[in-house]
């Protein structure tokens, strides 16, 4: 469903991607490692359309569809979830609030019948229940005053209340403590499905033993310098990053 | 200083009003003298007066208008829909003024409680408080003005306990004169009280009214040890209305004094706030909003004197200008030599959403103690490019996206006032927010 062809960007005319190729079909989960810089942020953030990153070769398609000509909303549209390293905190905006208008929009752009205050609230219950998190998140400010954890609980409650098809978590797993880390994981892995395709991003591989991928890349210096099935993960473990520096980590 | 010509003219045209309306002020008449007397001496902020530096009120008081009189009595108002929205069945108190002076036929005092409240004129006149002494200098010339010639207002003695919310209106005649009115608060040690205020006009459709009016608005709150006190104003005036106000609140050991400032109307409006913490202990959380289009100028002035220890201070200042919008804000912070511990904050944020719109914002620090936490920003600009794309990544349009974070932007500044208050603010603002984004 998602190819990534052959993928180069800039950045303020430093090269980060340097032809990264891969694809995932649907219900796969994907993991993508590599050590800090190597761009697996950038990669995310390309996925997603955010401005600042110049796209210089390549090509994204979602089912056959051009992404990169689609913008951040389109792309939300049509299924894509990103859930952000670091979630912006913006105080004044009321969680609820929020949440209803994005599910509301995704509901338009598909000619569904938008939610009213109360069937939110019914199934933003639902969705709370699954991420264990306290009915008082529904009056807060979105991430405004949030711990760590409270922020990437409150990511993958969005990503339960969006269903997209293809969700790709940007470090889903930092700044977690391990009760958190296995909530979040109890979390996505309830969320997968043979429809819902996932990209799992991250620096360790701890979050691999709650969430098991079907496939492990791991990315360095701006490229994909080896793919494998979950094993590769292990290895990546006891052997650490530093084997695969042939070069050094443009930082 | 040399006075200029017109400012001469206006000085003499104000002692005339003085002079006029004197025999019927309630009260005692020397604090009035004197207050008309530092006028005669200073004078009217001018051009070279450096806290009226940003807003110029000249042409504006060239030709002063004339004090409102008291209105006939009525029981019926264009604002009735307002007061009815405020007291919607809650029973909780209203006190409502017309042109500064009080209007029994729709207020309700029913729900008062212990709360002890008179009219202003009644407490002048029974002499059981009396107006305090107007500060001196040109920048102070409307405190002045209102303590020589306000006529009415209201007195409120709050004492210990938990109270309802007392919700006060302040409607300003439409005709082209100024209302004086006045506010003498005192809270009692562990008293728990919440003031809301509005100042509307009093015709109801604010679109067509094209008078020039004034308000001139004055309120002295003093808080006894331990009291904690709420009190929000918000301004709806006419788009030609002039509008100064002053709010001075003296805080004693261990109070807290929570208080904001949300200016949406009005052509040109002032708000001059004096906090001084005086005693030890004492804590300040102070929001300002400001939101301003077409030619309207909002302009406030905020002082913190932190004479005491161990006090804390929260400052907020959310400013939105769109269209020919103005802003002004200056935010001072005096701590005194011996206020060791001090502990205080201030931010002055700002979007400007059109070329022409402007804001002056500016924090000012003055410290003379040891031991203190003192931190301030400003920053004027666009909405966040991060959580712009944090919501169109979740589906919602780059304008949907703009119009909620604007929304967020100004609901920060009043997100502490709940229930049906809140509820009153978060309307008035979504509604002054449509007529921002539409232009
Ligand atoms: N906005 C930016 N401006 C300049 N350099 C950037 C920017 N974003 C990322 N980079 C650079 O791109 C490289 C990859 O960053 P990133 O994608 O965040 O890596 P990772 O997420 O793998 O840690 C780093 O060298 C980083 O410094
Ligand atoms: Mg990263």
């Amino acid at each position: 469903m998602l190819i990534v062809k052959d993928l180069k960007v800039e950045v303020e005319g430093k090269s980060i991607l340097k032809g990264l190729t891969m694809e995932v079909g649907a219900g796969e989960v994907h993991a993508i490692m590599g050590p800090n810089g190597s761009g697996k942020s950038t990669l995310s953030h390309v996925l997603s359309g955010r401005e600042g990153y110049e796209v210089v070769g390549g090509s994204i398609t979602l089912d056959g569809e051009d992404l990169l000509a689609l913008s951040p909303e389109e792309r939300a549209w049509k299924g894509l979830f990103l859930g952000f390293q670091y979630p912006v905190a913006i105080p004044g905006l009321n969680s609820s609030v929020f949440m209803r208008e994005a599910v509301n929009a995704q509901r338009r752009s598909r000619g569904e019948n938008e939610y009213d205050a109360m069937d939110f609230l019914a199934i933003a219950r639902e969705k709370m229940k699954l991420l264990k998190m306290d009915e008082s998140f529904m009056t807060r400010a979105v991430n405004d005053g949030f711990s760590g954890g409270e922020k990437k609980r409150n990511e993958i409650y969005q990503m339960a209340l969006l269903e997209p098809r293809l969700a790709i978590l940007d470090e889903i797993d930092s700044g977690l403590d391990i009760d958190a880390l296995r909530v979040v994981s109890d979390g996505i892995n309830k969320l997968r499905s043979a429809d819902r395709s996932l990209i799992m991003v991250t620096h360790y591989q701890r979050l691999l033993d709650y969430v098991v991928p079907d496939y492990v890349h791991v990315l360095s210096g701006g490229e994909i310098v080896r793919s494998g099935g979950r094993e590769l993960a292990l290895e990546l473990e006891s052997s650490g990053y530093g084997w695969l520096e042939k070069e050094p980590a443009a930082v | 200083m040399v006075a200029t010509q017109a400012s001469a003219d206006n000085r003499t045209a104000f002692q005339q009003q003085f002079e006029n309306r004197k025999p019927h002020l309630p009260g005692d008449a020397e604090v009035r003298e004197r207050a008309m007397q530092q006028l005669l001496t200073t004078g009217l902020p001018d051009r070279k007066t450096e806290r009226w530096r940003y807003t110029r009120i000249n042409s504006l008081l060239k030709q002063p208008l004339e004090p409102a009189q008291k209105p006939a009595t009525t029981t019926a108002t264009d604002r009735q829909p307002l007061l009815d929205s405020l007291n919607s069945g809650s029973g909780a108190p209203l006190l409502v003024f017309q042109q500064g002076y009080f209007c029994a036929e729709l207020s309700r005092l029913e729900g008062l409680g212990e709360i002890q409240f008179k009219p202003l004129a009644a407490a002048l006149e029974s002499g059981a408080v009396m107006l305090p002494e107007a500060a001196d200098g040109r920048d102070r010339a409307f405190d002045q003005l209102n303590t020589a010639l306000v006529a009415d207002g209201g007195w409120l003695q709050l004492p210990a306990g938990k109270h309802p919310l007392i919700t006060i209106v302040v409607l300003s005649g439409s005709a082209a004169e100024t209302s004086y009115w006045r506010l003498l608060v005192t809270a009692a040690s562990h008293c728990e009280a919440e003031l809301a205020i509005i100042y509307a006009d009093s015709e109801a459709d604010q679109e067509t009214d094209g008078k020039a009016y004034q308000l001139n608005s004055s309120i002295d709150l003093d808080l006894a040890p331990n009291a904690q006190v709420s009190l929000s104003q918000l301004q709806q005036q006419g788009e030609q209305a002039f509008q100064v106000s002053s709010l001075r609140a003296n805080l004693q050991r261990d109070s807290s004094f929570k208080s904001h400032v949300l200016t949406l109307g009005g052509a040109i409006s002032r708000d001059d706030v004096d906090i001084d913490l005086a005693e030890a202990g004492a804590h300040v959380e102070f929001d300002g909003l400001q939101l301003t289009n077409g030619r309207q100028h909002a302009d406030l002035h905020l002082t913190l004197e932190h004479a005491a220890p161990n006090c804390t201070s929260q400052v907020s200042h959310h400013g939105l200008f769109g269209d020919h919008g103005r802003g002004v804000f200056n935010g001072r912070v005096h701590v005194h030599p011996g206020a060791d511990g001090t502990d205080s904050q201030m931010s002055s944020k700002n979007l400007l959403l059109s070329d022409r719109a402007e804001i002056d914002a500016k924090p000012e620090l003055e410290i003379y103690a040891d031991d203190v936490k003192c931190a301030h920003g400003c920053t004027v600009g666009d909405l966040n490019r991060d959580e712009l794309f944090y919501l169109r990544s979740r589906g919602l349009t780059e304008q949907d996206a703009r119009a909620l974070l604007l929304s967020a932007f100004a609901a920060a500044s009043f997100a502490t006032l709940g229930g049906h208050w809140g509820e009153y603010v978060a309307n008035a603002v979504t509604k002054k927010m449509e007529q921002l984004s539409h232009e």
